[in-house]
Parts: C-alpha cells; structure tokens; sequence
C-alpha cells in the first residue's frame, strides 16, 4: 500500500500549514455619528473602529451590509463600497460613503492571523466562536497553505512567486498600504475611494498556472506584502 | 493563556475556514453597448450551510483574481475592446452568492465587446459567524 496521497484530495494534512482565525467581530453602528475622521494629504475618510485586542495588525474579511444585500468586503453594494483594515490596535470598517451618510451599518468581520508579521511571536488567546462548536471536522476540507511569506517592495514593481503547480491556486494577498496598516490587496486607481493620503499603496495580484505576480503601486517608502498560495483551486 | 502561532501548522484552539463545498459557473460576456450605457452580466452561485462566507474568484485570459479586490485588478481577467470600464460585485442572500459584471461604456461611440468567457468560483466555507439574514 502505497504511503503516498494526492494532498488535494485529503481535508488536513500536518504537511501544509491552515489559516486560523483569531477573532470574529459581528455588529452594527450608525454611519454618521459613531465614525471618526481620518485626514490625509489627498482628503479624509471617515471609519468605525473596534479595538481587536492584539499587538500586531490581522488579516480581515468583510461582509457588511447597509441596505439590501450583504457585500463582500471590497465589492460595491450597487451604492458604496466598503472594507475592513488593521492596524496594532485596531479594526477600522471604512466606507465609500460615512459621514454625512445616514443610516445603520452592519458588519461581520473575520481575523486571521498573519504568521511572521514580525520577530514578536505574542501569545494568542484561544478561539472558538460561539456561534459554531466544532473547530475541527474532518469532514470538511481545510485550505492548506502551499506556500506563503513576506515581500518587500522598495520601489513600485511586480514580484512573481513561482509555484510550479500547473493550475491557478487559490490565494490571498494583504499589504501594507499605509506603514503599520494591514489592508487586503485592492488597486482602483484614481477611482479608488479610500485614497485619502499620497502615501497609500495599491496592490493588485493575479495567478497563473506557475506563478503569483503581486503588484505594489505609487509605493513611497518601504512596503511588504503577504501572500498565501493554497494548494486548492 | 496563549499559543504562539507563528509556529504553528494547525490550532485545533482556533477557528480555522472550514470548506464545505467550492461551486462555480461562467459569465459570458459579448454584444454592443451603446455610448453611456451599462451591461451587465451575472452569475448565481448556490450556498447551504448557515454563516457561509465565500472567497470569491474570477477567472479568465489565463489569469485568476479575487473578486473582490478593487476594479483595477479584477478587470486583468477581462480582454477590453476600447476604453470601456469594468466593475465587479459580490452580494449575499440568505441562499446564493450573485457575482455581477458591470461593463460601462463611456468611450463616446458604440462597442462591440469581445466575446469571452469568465469563469466565477466561490469556495464556500462554514464560516464562525452568524447567518446572513
């Protein structure tokens, strides 16, 4: 009997590494009065933060919902769009459109821990979120991570990753779009809602059948950016 | 007290995305839109389970995007015919995830768009939030 599997093919493997989530945020506040200003050379942005209670940035995802449907964080509603970054401290939900917006926002924000954001290596409090009891089922398959790490960019430019596995993996991307703040990768160019300062970074990244381009703009000073390949497609 | 997960592979402490099912269709994307008018073109993607949050892709001309990443990006999978925009969105329902294809035409005069196919993944996962609702 062969010892050999089609990793693919298997829900966990102790070979690949797995997301793990440190924290779910689920809530709602008032898009006019409960947002602070954040001002920056190019205008001002107005967020909803939530301390995460953490010492270093997570990587979030983001479903909201104003009216209607809900949104996937990055994606417009037909109206405005929204996403969710960090920083050390905390959350920040921001929107196309707060303030003088009216009305109630709802959000459902999901942390994952960044591995070897930095040298620091904190301890992480357990979790296991109330609203599911099972934390492990062996039954369903996990995303096992092929291969991920830390670029830097000094300069605007693209940086290719190769992977050699013949197919488009699934991947994520966060990046450093204002030093200190941890935003999953998103590039709109002029139409960019959130640009509200001339230091923030765009970052965009497409895969290939052998490769991971990732791509950091109008970068100013030193900026990183983390990449997950998965081994799922 | 903590663990430290910078070393970690798998945290049976921590929620981790648990993925239930991956289902995907295509958006085929052709015809003329006229100067100052929108196209749009839409997939619905069936979920199940209660708390479901999906990544999302879009896949198209050899390359593969989130598709929730900003247009700038997400257009990479698109073969532009003029100077036309493209715009992305993800909306959630109580059972489906509808991806939509926004092509505006702003370029002063008529298109034809190119006839191609995008093919739109979600892998859905059973996630630790509560249901969409």
């Amino acid at each position: 009997m062969s010892l050999t599997s089609n990793a693919r093919s298997v829900s966990f493997t102790t070979r690949w590494a797995s997301d793990k989530i440190v924290g779910v945020w689920e809530g709602s506040f008032n898009r006019a009065t409960d947002v602070t200003t954040i001002t920056g050379d190019l205008g001002s942005i107005y967020v909803y933060r939530v301390a995460h209670d953490f010492t270093r940035p997570l990587a979030l995802d983001l479903l909201w919902k104003i009216s209607g449907g809900w949104a996937d964080g990055g994606s417009t509603d037909g109206t405005d769009v929204s996403i969710a970054y960090s920083d050390s401290t905390y959350i920040y939900i921001v929107s196309s459109a707060f303030a003088p917006a009216v009305g109630t926002m709802n959000y459902k924000v999901i942390g994952t821990w960044i591995t070897d954001y930095d040298a620091t290596n904190p301890l992480v409090n357990s979790f296991v979120s109330a609203n599911k009891t099972t934390v492990f089922d062996t039954g369903l398959n996990y995303q096992k991570i092929f291969d991920q790490n830390v670029l830097s960019f000094a300069t605007s430019s693209t940086q290719s990753v190769t992977h050699l596995l013949g197919y488009r993996a699934n991947f994520k991307v966060y990046y450093e779009a204002i030093a200190g703040q941890v935003w999953p990768m998103y590039s709109g160019g002029t139409a960019n809602p959130f640009l509200y300062d001339s230091s923030m970074v765009e970052c965009r990244a497409r895969m290939t059948s052998n490769t991971l381009d990732v791509q950091l703009e109008s970068v100013p000073a030193t900026r990183r950016a983390w990449y997950k390949i998965y081994l799922d497609s | 007290m903590g663990l430290r997960l910078d070393k970690v592979l798998f945290s049976t402490l921590h929620e981790s995305y648990k993925n239930y099912d991956t289902v995907s269709g295509s958006i085929a994307i052709s015809g003329s839109i006229a100067n100052g008018a929108t196209a749009n073109f839409t997939a619905v993607l069936p979920y199940t389970r209660t708390g479901t949050r999906a990544d999302v892709y879009l896949d198209g001309h050899s390359i593969k995007v989130l598709a929730n990443a900003g247009d700038r990006a997400t257009s990479d999978v698109y073969q532009f015919v003029s100077s036309e925009t493209f715009a992305t969105k993800v909306i959630y329902s109580t059972t489906d995830i509808t991806v939509t294809i926004s092509i505006f035409n702003g370029t002063g005069g008529s298109i034809n768009l190119t006839s191609q196919t995008i093919t739109v993944s979600a892998v859905l996962y059973d996630a630790p939030i509560t249901a969409i609702s």
